[in-house]
């Protein structure tokens, strides 16, 4: 199946989508035959302190797999250490944007890695209780980790005086109830707590007041996947991968319009035309490319053209006006009816805005009905300014980012292909074949 | 009669409260262990959660709302959940549901009369790249065909799991492990 085939990182071994994690690392015997194996939590445990392993992570210049690329080993610093409350480490698995499918990849077929990250992460934070949330859905992946947990304590790596080490770790799997805002991190630890999925206004930030109220570090499944390598080879052999800016490999999941579509690591600073023309095989029915989600859902929308020549960074993705986000690349072709997919999208957000912000929860439902009605062949050109400007009101105006991503890309596609739009509401007919 | 969880959803509550730091935590599993037991949320179902999170019936309630997963209204024994959002809306998922529809007789969100199945159209499933996706239940069915359909339907009349979903090997084949099933 394409999502397991990896042809990502030229010239050297790859991270995450290594032959052992496409081949599935399922037991504690596979993850010690074909992976890390738990070497690097050994490492971290016997030769390393807790700084120690913090300064690898930050050399790394890991950031954040899980859409705001925020550097990893510096959100682990803004946990205070001298609170005398508990430090806890949560490993954010609600996966959801869509487009994005990496994360299931991961629990699916390295779940001890993730486990051996969480562990190590953990140690270098000083928490003892680890959470890891994944979406109700995932249902089997956490038949998965929840096996790799157990088959982990019963090796001594987890649970008390790990190793002998004299550190004690427990790792708990909380499953929510379907949510996307969950994804969100400070709705995450609302849910985890019990309650309703409501993001929460910062500051405090959740790395001083975070679950329970204490100091909380949140990552992401893929961020903290890299975690062992980079504990065993080093922080600075991970930064030997990409751009000076974007370090290391990253995994994407590209959907859509693309003769291959599938989860590819690639290592940051290559070209576009890499990912989506050799890796993915181009158009899968022979029409060009007409846009692209580069991100996710969430990251406003490029015209195919605009990729051209473009490498593969945080950096060059926000020249354009975009962002990598979750890695999820959505890639549409010419016979895509922009209005179709800006409706389907829009939708998405309206069903999962969590409601607690009046621009957000009100505007999503007025960002529908104003492109349904355009899709319906019943808009006006007037309606076009109307849409970006009831947009243009929800960004910037709700605590949490999610009415950015909902809004953002709306008002980005009416801008970009505004004469697809003026046409639907001209003859009232899509111009694509959807 | 007061309305209990079933043996197994206790022993998997009990073993909860001893996990979490505090025993809010185990309101959302506590909900979900008794929509298992009971069928739906009602007002009854959601006092009993409350009463082993230790929060109030109000706030289980406004918990029990906000989730899409959770359901205070009736559902079908059986979820049949097609994915709608971008990635599997090309890839044809409008064709799987009227396929759905047709076969069961009922519109989209809708529950067969005899209570056996709800078809209901989700968000993206984190499946894009095998699009389109349907969960049965808790099993994924990825890059789905319409002339699937049957099968599937076939398979619930039948009190069979359908085959073909492309779930974790080694799990239990028609219930997941997370609320204790």
């Amino acid at each position: 199946m394409s999502a397991d085939v990896y042809r990502g990182v030229k010239n050297r071994e790859p991270i995450l989508m290594t032959p052992g994690a496409i081949d599935g690392m399922v037991t504690l015997e596979e993850y010690r035959s074909k992976g890390a194996g738990y070497t690097a939590l050994e490492k971290a445990l016997k030769e390393m302190s807790p700084s120690e392993v913090h300064e690898e992570v930050k050399t790394s210049s890991v950031r954040g797999r899980g859409g705001a690329g925020f550097p990893a080993g510096v959100k682990w610093g803004f946990a205070p250490k001298d609170t005398g409350k508990p430090t806890y480490l949560v490993c954010n698995g609600d996966e959801g944007e869509p487009g994005t499918f990496k994360d299931r990849w991961l629990l699916r077929q390295t779940p001890h890695r993730l486990v051996e990250g969480v562990l190590i992460s953990s140690y270098a934070i000083g928490c003892n209780h680890a959470f890891i949330y994944l979406r109700q859905e995932f249902d089997r992946e956490a038949v998965r980790m929840r096996a790799a947990i157990e088959e982990a304590r019963a090796a001594n790596l987890l649970g008390k005086n790990i190793l002998g080490s004299g550190w004690d770790c427990e790792v708990t799997v909380f499953m929510g109830a379907g949510a996307y805002i969950c994804g969100e991190e400070t709705a995450l630890l609302n849910s985890i707590e019990g309650k309703r999925g409501m993001p929460r206004v910062r500051p405090p930030f959740p790395a001083i007041v975070g679950l329970y109220g204490c100091p909380t570090i949140i990552n992401n499944v893929e961020t903290l996947s890299n975690i062992p390598a980079i504990v065993n080879n080093g922080g600075a052999w991970y930064a030997s991968y990409g751009t000076e800016k974007s370090t290391g490999t990253r995994l994407f999941s590209v959907s859509g319009r693309v003769a291959n579509p599938g989860v590819f690591e690639v290592e940051m600073g290559i070209p576009w035309s890499d990912l989506l023309d050799d890796l993915c095989g181009g158009p899968s029915r022979g029409k060009p490319f007409k846009a692209i989600y580069p991100g996710g859902s969430s990251t406003p929308i490029l015209e195919a053209s605009e990729l051209d020549g473009v490498i593969m960074t945080h950096e060059a993705a926000f020249e354009l006006g975009t962002f990598l986000g979750s890695g999820a690349t959505i890639v549409l072709d010419e016979d895509d009816d922009i209005v179709e997919v800006v409706l389907n999208l829009a939708t998405f957000y309206k069903h999962e805005s969590c409601g607690q912000c009046t621009p957000c929860r009100e505007g999503c439902r007025w960002m529908v009905e104003i492109l349904q009605r355009i899709a319906d062949g019943l808009g006006t050109v007037d309606d076009l300014d109307l849409l970006v400007d009831v947009a243009n009101h929800i960004c910037g105006n709700t605590i949490c980012a999610f009415g950015d991503g909902a809004a953002g890309p709306v008002a980005t596609a009416v801008r970009k292909f505004r004469d697809e739009f003026e046409a639907r509401v001209a003859t009232g007919t899509a111009g694509g074949s959807e | 009669m007061a309305l209990e969880y079933s043996q197994e959803s206790r022993q998997a509550l009990e073993s909860m409260k001893a996990e979490y730091p505090e025993l809010r935590s185990v309101l959302i599993p506590a909900l979900k262990l008794a929509q298992q037991d009971h069928g739906s949320l009602t007002k009854e179902v959601i006092a009993l959660a409350a009463a082993e999170a230790g929060v109030t019936e109000a706030v289980a309630a406004g918990v029990a709302t906000f989730y899409h997963n959770l359901h205070t209204g009736p559902i079908g024994r059986h979820m049949i959940m097609v994915c709608t959002t971008i990635s599997c809306q090309l890839a044809g998922a409008d064709a799987v549901v009227s396929r759905f529809e047709e076969l069961l007789d009922i519109s989209i969100g809708g529950t067969t009369g005899d209570g056996l199945i709800s078809l209901i159209a989700v968000e993206c499933l984190a499946c894009c790249g095998n699009s389109p996706a349907v969960q049965v239940d808790y099993d994924y069915f990825e890059s789905f065909q319409p002339e699937q359909c049957d099968a599937v339907v076939e398979a619930l009349h039948a009190g069979r799991h359908p085959e073909g979903g492309a779930g974790v090997p080694g799990g239990n084949p028609v219930k997941g492990t997370e609320v204790g099933a």
